[in-house]
C-alpha cells in the first residue's frame, strides 16, 4: 500500500493542519483589522487620561491656535495638540506591536542589542532600519527617539569623512526626530532634540558654513530659525503640559530659543557683512553693476539683521521677566539681562550705520564693520 | 519514497505558505529605511529576500520534516511500507530527498516573486540615481566623485562583481616630483610622516666595541629641505633596538629617565651628520647616549625618524659608521631599509598638499582581458580614514594607473571612510594585463589607513540572474540539512518532540561560531543540555520491563559517564567542534552586495551539505531501525 492511498486517519491530520492555518489566518485578519480602533479609541484616549488630559475639544482648538495649525500637528493636519497621530501607514507597526504581545520586550531588547553592536563596530548600513524598527515597537518613549537620534546625528555622522554624508546623516537625524515627534506631540525633549540638531549640529559645529547653506538649500530657512521654532515650540508643551525636559533646568531650557535668535542674528550679521565685502570686491575690480547689485543686497540683509537683533534683545527681555519673580540664580537673571543688552546694542549700532550708509561712502564706513562669530 | 513525501507536501497545501513569505519580503524591505537607497536598496532587497527564504525553509525543515514520518506510523502507514523490500535506510533517505525537493520548489516560487520584486525596485532605483546625479554634480568636489552614483543610473544597480585581488603592495615610497635627480640605491624616507630608515648591525662589532669603552655611531644622509624653506637643523629620532621591535616613538617608558636610553632626539645638521654616542646596557642612563639593548636581545637594528615635515632623507649603503673610543671605525656595509608606520595591519599614509609627499604603489600582474566582462571595472579601495584634519577640511586623494607601456592616468577623488570606495577605470585606457595603482592622499595632516587586501579590482561578474540562483541554491542546501536534521529526529520521537530536536539542532549549529566565543557559558549550557539529552536518551533507551529502580540507575550511570566524558575531552572539542556551521551554507551579506559566488565555493557548500545530510541519514536510519516498527 502506497502512502498516498492514506487511511481515515492521514486524512483527519490534514484537515486538523487546514483547520490550525485557518485559525492562523483569522486571528491575523482580526488583529490587524482590530488594532487601529483599538489603539485609536481605547489605547490612547487611555494613555492621555493617565497623563492628565482632560480639556475639552474646544479649549484645546484654542491652544492649538498657539501653535499654529500647521506648526502644531506636525506633518499631519491634526486640530488637537498633545493627541499623537496615527495613520493608516502605522498600522503594520502597530500590528506588530501587537501580535508579539509579551515577546515584544525581548525582541526589542535584541533589537537595541544588536543595534549597539552594529555602531560598536561601525557597521552602518542597517542602523537606520534598527532604529526605526526599535522605535515602531516602542514608540511612547520620547527617550527611545532622543536616543537614536543622538546616535544618528553625533556619533555616526562623525565617522563619515565627507561633509555630504555627514549632513545626511544628520538629516536622518532630524527626520527621525520629527516621526517621533508625530508619535510623542507632549514630549519637549524631542521638541529641544530637534532644537539642538539644528541649532548646535547644523548651525555651530565645526563643519557648520556648509551644513546652514545645505540646510537652506533643504528647508529654505537657517536652521537657527528653525531650531528657534522648536525650542519655541518646547517651551509653549511644557507651559501646557507641565512637561518638562530631563536634561536642562527650566529657565536653561526655556533660554535656549533666545540663544537661537541671537546666533540667527549674528547670521544674518556674517552675511551682511560678507555681501558689502563682495561689493567692494567688484568696485575694485571695476565691476560697477556688480557691486551696485551686491550694494542693494546688503542692504536688504542689513535690515534683517537689524529686524533679528531686535527681536532676539526682545526674546532676552521676556526671558528675563519671565523669571524674574521665581526662585532663579541671581547670575543667571543677570546673563539674560546682558545678553538683552547686548543684542540691543547690536541692533542700534546696526540702525545707525544704515542711517550713515551710501553707495559712495561704503568703502570709508566698511572699515568700521566688525565681522561676528557665532560663538 | 521521495516523490511520496513530495506529493504529501504538496497534497498539505504547503504552497499557500509561498504568498505571504513573497508579501512579507515586499513589506519587510519596504518598511525598513535605508540611509542611502540609490546604493543600499537593491542589497537590501536581495538580503531581504534571501533571508525569508532561509525562514522558510527553516520552517519546512523544523515543522513539516519532523511531521512526515510520525504521522505515517500513528496512522500505522508506515507498517504497509516497512513491509514491502524497501530498506529502512531508503525510507529515511526518500524522506530526506522528498523534503529536498519540496524545499526547492517552495523556494523557487518564492524567488519567482523576490526576484520580480527586485527587478522591479533596481528600476526605480535606476531613475532615483539618475535623479540623484543631477542633483548632487555640482556639490561634487571632483568628476570621479560621481563615478559610482553614474555607473547605477546608467547601467542600474543589478551589476554583479566578483574581485581581483592585488599581487603586490602596498609599497610606500616617497613623491619627491619630477624635476629631481634619481639617485640609484638610495632610501628616502619623509619627515613627519612616521618613515623610518633601518640599518641593520648584524655583524657589526658594536656589543664588543661599547664594552670596551663605548662607541659612537656616525649618520650621513641626504636631507633635502622643505620646498621655499631656508636649510635648517632637522630634528631626528635615532633608536637602537632588537631586529623585529616595533618603534612606539610615543611610549611614555622611552622618556623615563631612569630607564635605560635606547634612543636620543636630536638635530641633524643640514650637511645630513650626526654624532651619537653609544653606551652598555647597564651605564647609568645620560641624555643623548643610547644605552644598548641587553645582550639576549639578539641581534640590533638602527631606526631613525624624521620630524620635520616636507623633509626628505635619502641613505644609502655606507652612511652609518661605528668609531670606537682608539679611532677604529667599522663602516655597516648593508643600505638602509626604508620603511613605513603601521598601525596593527594598517599602513599608514600620511598626507600632504604638495610635493613631496608619501605614495602607496599596489601592482595588479596580468589581469587576463577576457575576464573584464562587458561591465564597468573600478579599483575599490577600504580606507580607514584618521581625521587629523580638522573636519572642515574636505580631504582629497590621488590615484594613478600605469599600464604595461608605461601610459599614465591620473585621477582626483574624495575618499570615503564607512564604506568602500570606488574608482572607475577607463575601458580605453586600460582593458586587461599589468596594472600599476599608486595612491597618493593630498589632505595635509591627515592620514589614510590602508589595509593590504582592501585594495582590489571589481570586475564584472556576470548576469545577476545567474548570482542570485546560486544564492537561492545555497539556501536550498541550507534546508536540506535542516530537513535531513528534521527527518532524523523524527524517526525515534514524535511530532513534538521532533520540532524540538530539529529546533534544538538549527540553534546550536547557527550559533556555533558564537558560542565559541564564550567557552565557559557555552561549556555549562551544554553540560547541561548534554546532561539532560542523556537522561532523556537513557529513559528512551532503556527497557520496559526493567524496574523503575533499575531504570534510573542505568540512565545515571550513563548520565555520570558521558559527563565524565564531556569533561575529559573538553566539551567545546566533543559537542560544538564537530558539528557543522551550517549557517555557512547561507549566502552572506557580501552575495547580497553583488559579489558573485564562485562555482568552488558552491561546490564546498554543495559537498558540506551532502556530507552533513548522510550523516543524519546514516543516524536517521540507526535510530529508525531501533523502532519496533522497523525491526
Amino acid at each position: 500500500m502506497s502512502l498516498h492511498h492514506a487511511g481515515p486517519d492521514a486524512t483527519h491530520s490534514r484537515s486538523e493542519w487546514r483547520t490550525v492555518l485557518l485559525y492562523i489566518v483569522g486571528l491575523a485578519i482580526l488583529v490587524s483589522a482590530g488594532v487601529y480602533p483599538l489603539r485609536r479609541y481605547v489605547v490612547e484616549p487611555r494613555r492621555e487620561a493617565l497623563m492628565g488630559h482632560h480639556e475639552d475639544p474646544a479649549r484645546r482648538l484654542s491652544e492649538a491656535s498657539q501653535f499654529g495649525f500647521d506648526t502644531a500637528a506636525g506633518s499631519s493636519v491634526r486640530l488637537v495638540p498633545g493627541a499623537p497621530t496615527l495613520e493608516l501607514e502605522d498600522l503594520p507597526g502597530e500590528a506588530l506591536t501587537l501580535i508579539l504581545g509579551g515577546f515584544r520586550g525581548p525582541y526589542v531588547v535584541w533589537l537595541w542589542m544588536s543595534a549597539e553592536e552594529q555602531k560598536q563596530h561601525k557597521i552602518h548600513l542597517d542602523l537606520l532600519s534598527w532604529y526605526t524598527k526599535i522605535a515602531t515597537l516602542q514608540s511612547d518613549y520620547p527617550q527611545v527617539w532622543v536616543f537614536n537620534a543622538w546616535n544618528l546625528g553625533w556619533n555616526v555622522s562623525v565617522q563619515w569623512q565627507s561633509q555630504e554624508q555627514k549632513y545626511q546623516w544628520i538629516r536622518r537625524a532630524a527626520d527621525y526626530l520629527k516621526e517621533g515627534y508625530r508619535k510623542n506631540p507632549h514630549s519637549t525633549e524631542i521638541m529641544e532634540e530637534l532644537g539642538r540638531i539644528y541649532s548646535e549640529k547644523l548651525g555651530r559645529a565645526q563643519e557648520a558654513p556648509y551644513y546652514r547653506q545645505r540646510a537652506k538649500e533643504d528647508e529654505g530657512r537657517s536652521p537657527f530659525l528653525i531650531a528657534y521654532e522648536w525650542y519655541d515650540r518646547s517651551r509653549k508643551a511644557s507651559a501646557l503640559y507641565g512637561t518638562s525636559s530631563h536634561s536642562l533646568s527650566r529657565p536653561v531650557a526655556y533660554s535656549m530659543a533666545c540663544h537661537c535668535l541671537t546666533y540667527y542674528a549674528t547670521e544674518l550679521t556674517q552675511q551682511m557683512y560678507d555681501t558689502f565685502r563682495a561689493s567692494l570686491d567688484s568696485r575694485k575690480a571695476g565691476r560697477e553693476a556688480d557691486a551696485r547689485r551686491e550694494f542693494q543686497e546688503g542692504l536688504r540683509q542689513l535690515e534683517q539683521a537689524i529686524g533679528a537683533w531686535d527681536w532676539a534683545s526682545r526674546e532676552w527681555n521676556v526671558q528675563a521677566s519671565r523669571f524674574e519673580n521665581e526662585r532663579i540664580p541671581a547670575d543667571l537673571l543677570e546673563v539674560y539681562r546682558r545678553f538683552h543688552h547686548e543684542a540691543g546694542e547690536e541692533g542700534k549700532g546696526l540702525q545707525t550705520f544704515r542711517a550713515q550708509l551710501t553707495y559712495e561712502n561704503l568703502p570709508e564706513r566698511f572699515t568700521q564693520l566688525k565681522r561676528p562669530e557665532i560663538q | 519514497m521521495a516523490l511520496i513525501t513530495f506529493r504529501q507536501g504538496i497534497r498539505m497545501r504547503l504552497w499557500v505558505l509561498v504568498l505571504p513569505a513573497v508579501a512579507l519580503l515586499v513589506l519587510g524591505d519596504l518598511s525598513a529605511p535605508r540611509f542611502d537607497p540609490v546604493f543600499e536598496a537593491v542589497p537590501a532587497a536581495i538580503g531581504t529576500s534571501l533571508l525569508v527564504m532561509a525562514v522558510l525553509a527553516a520552517i519546512l525543515g523544523i515543522f513539516f520534516a519532523t511531521y512526515s514520518l510520525p504521522a505515517e506510523l500513528e496512522s500505522k502507514v508506515a507498517f504497509s511500507v516497512v513491509t514491502k523490500p524497501v530498506s529502512a535506510a531508503e525510507i529515511v533517505a526518500g524522506k530526506v530527498l522528498g523534503m529536498s525537493l519540496l524545499v526547492l520548489a517552495m523556494l523557487a516560487l518564492v524567488a519567482i516573486g523576490g526576484y520580480a520584486y527586485i527587478v522591479v525596485r533596481a528600476s526605480t532605483i535606476q531613475s532615483l540615481a539618475a535623479e540623484r546625479l543631477g542633483e548632487v554634480t555640482h556639490r561634487a568636489a571632483f568628476p570621479a566623485d560621481l563615478n559610482a552614483i553614474e555607473a547605477i543610473a546608467r547601467r542600474g544597480p543589478l551589476q554583479p562583481y566578483r574581485y581581483f585581488t592585488v599581487s603586490s603592495g602596498p609599497d610606500i615610497f616617497v613623491d619627491r616630483g619630477p624635476d629631481k635627480a634619481a639617485a640609484p640605491g638610495t632610501q628616502w624616507i619623509l619627515g613627519e610622516t612616521g618613515m623610518r630608515l633601518v640599518w641593520s648591525l648584524e655583524g657589526s662589532p658594536v656589543r664588543q666595541w661599547v664594552s670596551a669603552g663605548g662607541a659612537r655611531l656616525r649618520l650621513r644622509v641626504v636631507v633635502e629641505p622643505p620646498p621655499d624653506a631656508p636649510a635648517s637643523p632637522t630634528p631626528v629620532f635615532v633608536a637602537v633596538l632588537p631586529r623585529g621591535t616595533e618603534l612606539h616613538m610615543n611610549d611614555p617608558s622611552m622618556e623615563d629617565p631612569r630607564s635605560p636610553m635606547g634612543h636620543v632626539r636630536c638635530d641633524l645638521a643640514p650637511s645630513g651628520e650626526a654624532w651619537i654616542p653609544l653606551a652598555p646596557p647597564d651605564a647609568p642612563p645620560t641624555q643623548g647616549v643610547i644605552n644598548l639593548p641587553p645582550e639576549a636581545a639578539g641581534d640590533l637594528d638602527i631606526a631613525l625618524v624624521a620630524f620635520k615635515a616636507g623633509c626628505v632623507l635619502g641613505a644609502k649603503a655606507g652612511s652609518a659608521t661605528l668609531v670606537n673610543a682608539s679611532g677604529q671605525s667599522y663602516v655597516i656595509p648593508m643600505a638602509p631599509v626604508a620603511g613605513s608606520a603601521k598601525d596593527r595591519r594598517r599602513v599608514m599614509l600620511a598626507g600632504r598638499s604638495t610635493l613631496p609627499r608619501q605614495v602607496a604603489e599596489f601592482r595588479f600582474d596580468d589581469v587576463p582581458a577576457g575576464d573584464l566582462g562587458e561591465g564597468d571595472t573600478g579599483l575599490e579601495i577600504g580606507f580607514s580614514l584618521d581625521a587629523w584634519a580638522p573636519p572642515s577640511v574636505q580631504a582629497a586623494a590621488e590615484i594613478t594607473f600605469t599600464r604595461s607601456d608605461g601610459r599614465q592616468q591620473s585621477l582626483l577623488f574624495s575618499p570615503e571612510a564607512r564604506r568602500s570606495t570606488v574608482v572607475y577605470l577607463d575601458r580605453d585606457f586600460w582593458h586587461g594585463g599589468p596594472l600599476d595603482v599608486r595612491l597618493a592622499c593630498l589632505t595635509s595632516d591627515d592620514h589614510m589607513g590602508l589595509l593590504p587586501e582592501s585594495v582590489r579590482l571589481r570586475m564584472d561578474g556576470g548576469p545577476f540572474l545567474l548570482n542570485y540562483a546560486k544564492s537561492v541554491l545555497r539556501v536550498w542546501l541550507f534546508g536540506t540539512v535542516l530537513a535531513a536534521a528534521g527527518v532524523a529526529a523524527s524517526t525515534r520521537v514524535s511530532w513534538f518532540v521532533g520540532i524540538l530536536v530539529a529546533a534544538f539542532f538549527l540553534l546550536l549549529a547557527a550559533g556555533r561560531d558564537w558560542l565559541m566565543q564564550f567557552p565557559s557559558f557555552a561549556e555549562t549550557l551544554f553540560l547541561l543540555l548534554t546532561v539532560f539529552l542523556v537522561i532523556a536518551m537513557g529513559y528512551f533507551l532503556t527497557r520496559k520491563r526493567l524496574r523503575w529502580g533499575q531504570r534510573l540507575i542505568r540512565v545515571a550511570g550513563v548520565a555520570v559517564l558521558c559527563f565524565l566524558l564531556s569533561w575529559l575531552f573538553a566539551l567545546r572539542l566533543t559537542v560544538l567542534h564537530p558539528l557543522p556551521e551550517i549557517t555557512w551554507l547561507l549566502p552572506g551579506d557580501t552575495a547580497s552586495a553583488g559579489q558573485v559566488i564562485s562555482f568552488g565555493e558552491m561546490g564546498l557548500a554543495f559537498a558540506l551539505a551532502v556530507v552533513c545530510s548522510t550523516v543524519l541519514v546514516v543516524f536517521g536510519t540507526w535510530l529508525f531501525k531501533g523502532r519496533e516498527v522497523a525491526a
